[in-house]
């Protein structure tokens, strides 16, 4: 459905669109961004940087000052606790992770996250929820396509308990990463104790290159992986999504909150627990 | 009360129509004057007058700006119903702007709010493309508020656009607008007037929170055929008018459409245009008359009007959005010896249809919304009170965003079609009284009530989205009632015989919401009813003016002051898309919450006059909070607005030429976008400050009009309209957003404001023609 704002936008742009106006510009007190995540059987890593006025252009030049290389992060799961080293690495922006070596994720428990930077602190609590099995999962051409398609993976919810779900694919050798699937966060509110069906439409690597198919295709090998999740951690990606697909779009409501699960002045983000299932799938 | 009453008793009713002699239409706001009693009154906009008056002999002085006196006598008790007819004034017999009132009317009347148009006010501004449009007119004056380019939606006194009840002769409309709202569905030529109440309301209207417009057509000519067209640059109208019966009854017929979709069709063939074009509206008006005795006199309308759009990329892809209007009325009018009363029956309907196509991917939406009702309403005028009282009662059946959706051949499960059905009523009581020489009181009071009605389901659910429970409600089961006490008084009080103070107080409630989706006015924003959830809206309104003539009423000036208290204002959550994030209830996408208005408005008029015109300022602020939206803090409405000028001017030069400018200015909505922005895990996202926190530009623009009257005769005239449209094309913003360019990976990422603009200098020719 997310196509429907493709579809509505030529309708305004028809008419036609003229050079930048001017509008009054506020000063902006850059915030702490937490990206944090630990997976059942992982590792916890966390990649923090600092929010930038949307009036700043990022270039080489200034993009140091949103780079947050200094802090001292610490994963606890009650019990044990530990203190995440800061790794370099050049694929990603920002270009440092800290990372864990010791305290692995394990499923049911509790595990919070404390970050020390500039003589400020933050917090932020999350669980790893039993992960989720596919039944199944398939591919299937599209419609009037020879070897482009979908792959579907079709799940058993459990009716006893909220289930929030979210998917990531990789295709060897061409993805270097788990890249979420379009609409990747999703809650059990509307197939509660039932089967479903999960399409999954590939992603984009990163909202400002969107591609425009969707599809797999024939000769793709694509790891497949199925994460479940608890509320807090649900509503930051259900939101950031949200607003991934619908900024700019003047077919929806305006504003549009994303809910952080970090506790902090001035802090965004969030701090979660996968339980984590792989598959692989290879396209004949 | 009753001793006082039958004190009067002996009072008889001296009532009848007046009418223009040439035409046979009605002559509203045409003054009747009994020098030896020193009392007089003024018609309704049906022509329509009576005044209690002892038994005796008396001379009547008809009068109206425009038509030559006419005196006629006649004895008390009568048991006739007058016909007047007025002759025009041949020197002024076309395009004047008339006083549509008593020279002192500003002054004089209670209704502190009210304004009141008639066709000659309207037909003479300068116009986008050159379509007459009376709304584009009532957006000019103090108080009202234009929602942007392209929207024929306003705002009154910091309401919002769904809080104006729009009625069309007796029939609610519910989207007036063509062409996303660049036009407004009322032709001009088929107009009579309008009256909109934005303060003092009398309780016989309601519904809506912010103003009452009522849009009435006019009577077709009761002497003999005529006809008028117009062809401009966008559409042909095209109107003919007869006598059904001489004297006894009358038709109107009046036709519209654009035809932008002919040409472009013929261009793109010939590799002119780029793309096709695929856009037209037309409309239709049908109005008969007929008085079937002295007493009774029966009308009915009829509107029909469409717009439908096609928007066509490449074989795989196309769009379409269409939208109906259609309403219709029969009104009864009876004449007593002392009762005048008046029986209509009304049907209005609105539907929306939104379709797209991908390959082989396909949806639709469909809303609408339909109604039916009655209207009985009683008048009775009583030595020095004005009485109206009366029932109204509509049955509301809407279809609010059904989604459907389809991949090939297989349809996709987006949820049941829903049908929501609804009651509303009210009893209403109204009394004008004059206190003294000095004073008039107007009050009244409404008692309106609703109730939602079966078959319905209502699904419970929790924090989680889990749905706890289902209720289902059988046919015709009443849901959920809502009833509200609506008082409304009027004051005015005179101080000489040109200046006045008037106060007023209204309570209003509304049980039929529109929430805006997003900062453009879309055909795409929906109705939907209260409900358990959707509570009806209410609103508490103060107002207080001092009106001031001078040079004996040549020169007209107000200043009013207002404070609106609003309940239960309804907005989206944040982050909803249409068709893309449903509840599972129609009313799980909204918010509601507490609005606040205040201001000051300020007006300076010259009715008449070869240069006349009029320069309207208003400055107020707006402010809404909400529980779910800012984090529980005020925040400016949308259409909040600071400043708000209107300047409308006509000069006549000759009886051939005459020149009219409009201008205005306004403090730029306020728009939510956000303050900055943030990587995760390679995606750039959004972060959005205070609500409303940014100012779109400034919005101004000057239109010019030349009127050349190339031929007036007895038989025929005909006239040139040349005007222009955003004279120093000022590149007003319709909608403004971010686009963000570059790669984090080359380190590079540039953000550019981007503002759509409509209307650059749109120059327009029109022909018209009156037969």
């Amino acid at each position: 459905m997310h196509r429907l704002v493709l579809l509505i936008l030529p309708v305004v742009l028809l008419l036609a669109c003229v050079p930048e106006p001017e509008l009054d510009q506020t000063t902006y007190e850059p915030k702490l961004v937490i990206d944090g995540s630990i997976e059942s059987g992982g590792f916890p890593r966390v990649v923090l940087s600092n929010s930038a006025s949307y009036f700043m252009n990022i270039d080489s030049a200034n993009i140091r000052d949103l780079i947050v290389s200094t802090a001292k992060v610490t994963v606890s799961d009650g019990v044990n606790e530990e203190i995440l080293t800061l790794k370099r690495d050049d694929n990603f922006f920002p270009p440092y992770i800290y990372q864990g070596t010791s305290l692995k994720g394990e499923t049911g428990k509790t595990y919070s996250l404390t970050v020390e930077v500039k003589g400020k602190r933050y917090t932020a609590s999350t669980t790893i929820p039993p992960p989720a099995q596919f039944d199944k999962l398939w591919f299937e051409l599209a419609p009037g396509k020879d070897s482009l398609g979908y792959v579907y993976g079709q799940i058993t919810d459990d009716a006893a308990v909220a289930n929030y779900y979210r998917v990531f694919t990789q295709r060897l050798n061409e993805d270097d990463r788990f890249i979420p699937v379009y609409l990747s966060a999703v809650g059990d509110q509307y197939f509660n104790g039932q089967q479903f069906t999960f399409t999954l439409l590939r992603g984009p690597e990163n909202f400002t290159n969107v591609i425009d198919d969707l599809y797999f295709k024939r000769g793709d090998s694509v790891r497949v992986k199925l994460c479940s999740m608890d509320r807090a951690h649900f509503d930051f990606w259900r939101t950031v999504e949200r607003e991934l697909y619908v900024v700019g779009n003047p077919f929806s409501s305006s504003g549009n909150k994303i809910i952080s699960n970090i506790d902090g002045d001035n802090a965004l983000g969030v701090w979660g627990g996968y339980g984590v299932s792989y598959y692989a799938i290879n396209i004949k | 009360m009753s001793l006082a009453l039958l004190a009067q008793a002996q009072d008889n009713i001296l009532s009848g129509y007046v009418h223009d002699a040439t035409t046979g239409s009605p002559l509203p706001g045409c003054t009747l004057f009994i020098q030896t009693l020193n009392k007089g009154a003024a018609a309704d906009t049906a022509g329509f007058f009576q005044v209690a008056v002892p038994p005796g002999r008396y001379r009547v002085v008809f009068s109206f700006v425009g038509y030559k006196h006419d005196t006629i006598t006649v004895s008390i008790p009568a048991s006739q119903v007058h016909r007047i007819t007025l002759i025009p004034e041949s020197t002024t017999l076309t395009e004047v702007v008339v006083a549509d009132k008593a020279a002192d009317a500003a002054v004089t009347q209670t209704e502190t709010g009210l304004i009141s148009l008639q066709r000659k006010d309207i037909e003479k501004l300068p116009y986008l493309l050159g379509e007459v449009d009376p709304i584009r007119i009532l957006q000019l004056m103090p108080g009202v508020q234009t929602s942007g380019e392209g929207s024929t939606g306003f705002y009154v006194r910091g309401g919002a656009v769904d809080q104006n009840l729009m009625l069309l002769d007796h029939s609610t409309v519910y989207n007036p607008s063509h062409l996303f709202g660049f036009f407004s569905i009322f032709n001009g030529t088929a107009v009579q007037g309008l009256d909109m109440y934005k303060g003092g309301i009398p309780s016989y209207y309601g519904g809506r929170l912010s103003s009452i417009t009522r849009v009435t057509t006019r009577s077709g000519n009761d002497q003999e055929l005529k006809g008028e067209g117009s062809i401009g640059l966008v559409a042909a109208t095209a109107l003919v008018e007869g006598p059904l019966k001489k004297n006894k009854g009358s038709f109107l017929v009046a036709a519209r459409r654009t035809y932008v979709d002919l040409f472009a069709r013929g261009l793109h063939e010939l590799g002119v245009l780029k793309r096709n074009i695929d856009y037209y509206f037309y409309d239709l008006n049908v109005n008969f008359d007929y008085r079937l005795s002295r007493r009774d006199r029966l009308s009915v309308r009829a509107y029909y009007g469409a717009d439908d759009f096609n928007y066509n990329t490449s074989s795989s892809f196309s769009n379409a959005i269409a939208w109906k209007n259609k309403t219709a009325s029969v009104a009864w009018q009876h004449t007593g010896d002392r009762l005048f009363t008046e029986l209509s029956v009304q049907a209005s309907g609105y539907d929306m249809g939104f379709g797209a196509n991908i390959s082989s991917y396909a949806f639709d939406i469909v809303s609408d919304i339909n109604d039916v009702g009655f209207t009985y309403q009683f008048g009775l005028q009583k030595n020095k009170h004005d009485l109206a009282w009366g029932l109204t009662y509509t049955r509301h059946s809407l279809r609010p965003n059904n989604v459907s959706a389809s991949s090939d051949d297989v349809s996709l499960n987006v949820g049941p079609p829903l049908k929501l059905k609804a009651d509303e009523a009210a009893l209403y009581f109204n009394d004008k009284v004059t206190l003294s020489e000095r004073a008039e009181l107007s009050v009244g009071v409404r008692l309106s009530g609703y109730s939602q009605l079966g078959p319905f389901t209502r699904y419970i659910e929790d924090d989680n989205f889990q749905i706890l429970d289902t209720i289902t409600y059988g046919k015709h089961k009443r849901i959920q009632n809502y009833a509200n006490i609506e008082p409304r008084a009027a004051l005015r009080y005179s101080l000489t015989a040109s200046s006045s103070i008037k106060v007023s107080y209204d309570k209003t409630a509304q049980y039929m919401h529109m929430a805006p989706l997003s900062s453009v006015s879309l055909p795409l924003d929906i109705w939907v009813p209260s409900s358990a959830v959707i509570k009806p809206q209410t609103a508490h309104q103060f107002s207080a003016g001092y009106f001031r003539n001078f040079s004996d009423n040549r020169i007209e000036t107000s200043v009013v002051l207002y404070y609106k208290a609003m309940q239960r204002q309804i907005e989206y959550r944040e982050g909803v898309v249409i068709g893309y994030s449903k509840g599972y209830n129609f009313d799980d996408n909204f918010v509601f919450g507490r609005g606040t208005s205040y201001g000051s408005e300020f007006s300076i008029k010259k009715p008449k006059g070869r240069l006349n015109g009029q320069v309207s300022y208003t400055l107020s602020h707006t402010t809404r909070q909400f529980d779910d939206l800012n984090n529980g803090k005020p925040f400016a409405a949308k259409y909040d607005r600071l400043h708000d000028l209107s300047v409308l001017g006509n000069f006549e030069y000759s009886p051939r030429w005459t020149f009219s400018c409009v201008f205005v200015y306004g403090t730029g909505n306020a728009l939510n976008l956000p303050v900055a922005r943030y990587v995760i895990q390679g995606n750039v996202i959004n972060e959005y400050g205070a609500r409303n926190s940014f100012r779109m530009p400034a919005y101004h623009r000057l239109d010019l009009a030349v009127t050349y009257a190339a031929h007036k005769s007895a038989r025929w005239e005909s006239y040139w309209i040349f005007s222009i449209y955003n004279v120093y094309s000022r590149k007003n913003p319709y909608y403004i957003y971010f686009e963000t360019e570059g790669n984090l990976e080359n380190l590079e990422l540039h953000t550019s404001i981007k503002q759509v603009s409509l209307f650059p200098i749109i120059p327009a020719f029109t022909y018209r023609v009156k037969f």
